[in-house]
């Protein structure tokens, strides 16, 4: 009887994390075979469009480039350069100095000759007070506004200059960023494309780079990062941006705009609340509302997604902050989840309520947990002799050598649609890093996503201190 | 006895441990059997195939990309050379020469003949003048023409949208009709290449798909036809407000756009029909429409329709009667601050307000005489910097 249980117990386990396995390497299948069919369909659409009309056109619209920053002083005067010498004829660069502690605002006062203007700031989002306003006093830099406030974080950050932009869209940025000279023009274009539906927000490819070289916040040479870590991170985001978010896009299921960069309707924006400042994964939770706003309102919408790389991005080089990176996305992710939970498996939110919310539950969020868990009931078994090396080597190598194969099909798709890496020894290195990554990368990733689990069962709400070097210095 | 019997008792519990251990380890062993691990096998060969043909097509696209790149800068670099000496060559029989060799040396492969046709195609959007009448006779010489006009009847949207694009850049008259074949074809990418052929090529009727189309127009199409239509003579140029009573929406919007751009100011005595129309877009492309011509008689019908409003045309008219304004307007302007507490409309309002201080439709500032509570919109409104 005992064993009957046991038996019964076990099976399901192991079933269950068969099954489980399987859906998820069948489900990633599905979703590059349909991202290549949108690259490929993206790429002949737009092999030949001229950008220079809207370049020059009357009626291009509005778009406010809102940076938050945040004790960002030893690279800001570079980063609002690039910001400024975009190419578009309609934006305003909206800088929010979140209670910088440091000479942030002060620098940025010298440098673009700024002075505090009578500026009423209208709260159609609560934030956190706003202690003025500053405009250059130079016209060439009659497009830059500089808002300086108490503390309150990104979100909060990003909400002030949701309510002090007047434009049509918003387009929201890292500060330490680099943007391609064309990213507004390009991200601008499926608002204007569509006609149909309603686009909402629009997203496009972030792109690692470390090791790229940067003159005055312009990436001027693109180059693979030559340490591990970020190298690997560029392969993770070539699979994650080409094979992963193109899919979801296609299927009009997108749940996340990189907070790095992403354009959106203002008005959607505002209407649906603006960011939440109560969460940590503020990027994923406005798209979510904005998405759950039209889908109430019974208005037919689509989130667009663009596979150019528009937006240059460092990533972390060490292991410290790639886990407290990664800890923040995994409580960004739960937090979302737990805020929507009124979408999970709902078929009043369509595509977002069937597909798009239950993939990120299991999948992204339900994964590194079973897998933790799998690992934990695979050392019991092995310490009670109770495991069949023979079958668990055949199962490690082919989930190993799934990895490997997939991972050289982003590379293959990235070689074949924007083939950014040019020189051979950087494909040579991208396909060394593709057989090292489920090694060596994966299991950090998951035990960082289990901290964050953990994390958040214990409370924790903070960002956790994000180091960074500074892409000037590259 | 006892101990007899514990010994007893715990070498049989003993022992269904011991089996039932043996029995999980059997059963966990069994798990997968033989024939599993062999399909997993064949699994992990799968696998392990794919990866190394993804790294081989890696490889082959790397060599055919430089390969091709190569044959590029090469080909470029004659046709250049050929290309000039065509151009700058004025005697009929050297030219001729020129088509010759390039006829005889390079011109049987579909790749040269596919560089050769974007070495034209550049030129002839780059340059000006007779050159591009010399670029445009070497296109039909060299049975360019017949390559783009066999794209157009390809199966492929993308191929003949291409031809479309070609045969509209070197302007190619003749091709109009095959091409107007598709002004409302379902592909919106086909769609908007005809439309700008339409505007290009046409003698007459160059907006005529303006009256079949049947789909929207995007506002990112409209950008590439304002751009095109720049380059037409501005006499040859129809009463746009013939569309401004088209039933698709779009058309409208650009008929209006199109009045305002090139001065149409006779059509605005008409145009207040379409004050009541429907979409909240045409309402404030009109009033957009009057303030932009400078067309002051509606300025009571827009006073009128402006309480019962939504919020973007109210805003809109605010803005038009700043630009209309006189002294009554100001007032009338100054008066709806009480109605509002809105920070858009008060905002408009301030700047309406001061805007037309300004333009001395008020005496003074005392004569504006805001209220104190609307201080912060003053201020913002007369701040230099903002």
């Amino acid at each position: 009887m005992s064993f009957e249980l046991i038996k019964s117990v076990l099976s399901l386990i192991q079933n269950g994390i068969l099954i489980f396995s399987v859906t998820i390497f069948i489900s990633y299948l599905i979703l590059a075979a349909i991202s290549m069919q949108a690259a490929i369909q993206y790429k002949r659409r737009n092999q030949y469009t001229d950008y220079s009309s809207i370049l020059s056109s009357p009626y291009a619209p509005s778009i406010s480039l809102i940076a938050p920053a945040y004790n960002e002083g030893a690279n800001i005067i570079d980063n609002v350069r690039s910001l400024l010498s975009l190419h578009y004829n309609n934006y305003q660069v909206l800088i929010i100095n979140d209670g910088s502690k440091d000479d942030t605002l002060e620098k940025l006062i010298k440098a673009y000759d700024l002075e505090k203007v009578n500026f009423y700031v209208y709260e159609q989002i609560g934030t956190k007070t706003v202690r003025g306003v500053y405009k250059s006093r130079k016209a060439v830099f009659h497009n830059l506004i500089v808002i300086d406030k108490v503390n309150g974080g990104k979100a909060d950050a990003l909400n002030v200059g949701l309510n002090i932009s007047s434009s049509k869209y918003i387009a929201c940025i890292d500060v330490d960023c680099i943007l391609e000279q064309d990213a507004l023009l390009k991200l601008v274009k499926p608002f204007m494309e569509e006609s149909d539906h309603k686009v909402i927000a629009t997203g496009g490819v972030i792109r690692i780079a470390n090791s790229c070289r940067v003159e005055d916040g312009t990436l001027v040479e693109v180059n693979l990062p030559e340490k591990f870590l970020p190298r690997v991170q560029t392969l993770e985001y070539i699979r994650a941006f080409l094979l992963g978010r193109m899919a979801w896009a296609k299927l009009n299921g997108l749940l996340l705009i990189s907070g790095a960069f992403g354009m959106f309707d203002r008005e959607i924006a505002v209407k649906a609340g603006g960011y939440d400042h109560s969460t940590v994964g503020e990027d994923m939770e406005l798209v979510v509302r904005m998405r759950r706003y039209m889908h109430e309102a019974r208005r037919k919408y689509v989130v667009k997604y663009i596979p150019d790389p528009l937006c240059w991005t460092e990533a972390p080089e060490t292991y410290t902050i790639l886990g407290r990176q990664r800890n923040r996305w995994t409580r960004g992710t739960v937090e979302t989840l737990y805020l929507h939970r009124k979408i999970f498996f709902n078929p009043r939110y369509g595509i977002i309520g069937m597909l798009s919310y239950p993939f990120w539950f299991f999948f992204e969020w339900l994964a590194p947990i079973v897998e933790f868990f799998g690992i934990i009931y695979f050392i019991v078994l092995a310490l009670f002799g109770f495991v069949s090396w023979v079958s668990f080597v055949s199962l490690l190598i082919a989930v190993y050598m799934f990895a490997v194969m997939f991972s050289t099909f982003a590379i293959l798709i990235e070689e074949l649609t924007f083939h950014q890496y040019k020189k051979k020894r950087e494909m040579f290195l991208l396909i060394k890093t593709a057989l090292m990554e489920p090694i060596i990368f994966h299991p950090f990733v998951v035990w960082s996503a289990i901290q964050g689990n953990i994390d958040i069962l214990k409370g924790k709400k903070s960002w956790g201190e994000m180091t960074r070097k500074g892409l000037s210095q590259n | 006895v006892i101990t007899l019997t514990k010994l007893i008792i715990l070498n049989v519990i003993g022992t269904a441990i011991q089996d039932t251990c043996q029995q999980i380890i059997d059963f966990c062993k069994a798990q997968l059997m033989v024939h599993d691990i062999l399909m997993l096998w064949i699994i992990i060969s799968l696998f392990f195939t794919l990866s190394l043909i993804f790294f081989i097509v890696i490889l082959i696209s790397r060599a055919y990309k430089s390969f091709i790149a190569n044959q590029e800068d090469k080909l470029r670099k004659k046709y250049e050379l050929l290309l000039t000496s065509y151009l700058f060559q004025e005697e009929d029989m050297l030219r001729e020469k020129v088509v010759e060799h390039f006829q005889n040396n390079y011109f049987n492969k579909s790749f040269a003949r596919k560089v050769m046709m974007g070495e034209v195609i550049r030129l002839h959007k780059d340059l000006s003048g007779d050159i591009k009448e010399k670029l445009k006779e070497l296109y039909i010489l060299m049975g360019l023409k017949e390559d783009s006009v066999l794209k157009l009847k390809s199966s492929k949207i993308y191929v003949k949208a291409r031809g479309i694009s070609e045969l509209t850049q070197m302007e190619i008259k003749e091709a109009l009709p095959e091409i107007k074949k598709y002004t409302d074809h379902k592909s919106f990418y086909l769609r908007n290449k005809v439309q700008l052929a339409t505007v290009k090529l046409s003698d007459t009727d160059n907006f005529s798909f303006l009256d079949e189309t049947s789909y929207i127009i995007p506002e990112w199409q409209k950008l590439y036809l304002y751009e095109m239509i720049q380059s037409l003579d501005k006499e040859s140029l129809p009463d746009f407000s013939v569309w401004s009573r088209s039933a698709n929406i779009s058309v409208v919007l650009f008929s209006l756009r199109m009045l305002k751009y090139f001065n149409q100011t006779e059509a605005c005595s008409y145009m207040w029909t379409l004050l009541t129309h429907k979409s909240a877009e045409v309402r404030i492309e009109v009033i957009r429409m009057y303030a932009d011509l400078q067309y002051f008689d509606e300025i009571e019908m827009l006073k009128y329709m402006y309480p019962t409003e939504k919020k973007e045309v109210q805003l809109e008219i605010i803005n038009t009667l700043r630009v209309l304004g006189n002294e009554e307007v100001g007032l009338y302007l100054k008066s709806q601050f009480t109605i509002h507490n809105d920070y858009d409309i008060n905002l408009a309002l301030s700047y309406a307000c001061y805007y037309l201080l300004d333009n001395n439709a008020f005496g003074n500032e005392e004569d504006l005489n805001l209220p104190y509570d609307l201080q912060p919109y003053t201020l913002h409104v007369t701040d230099p910097l903002i």
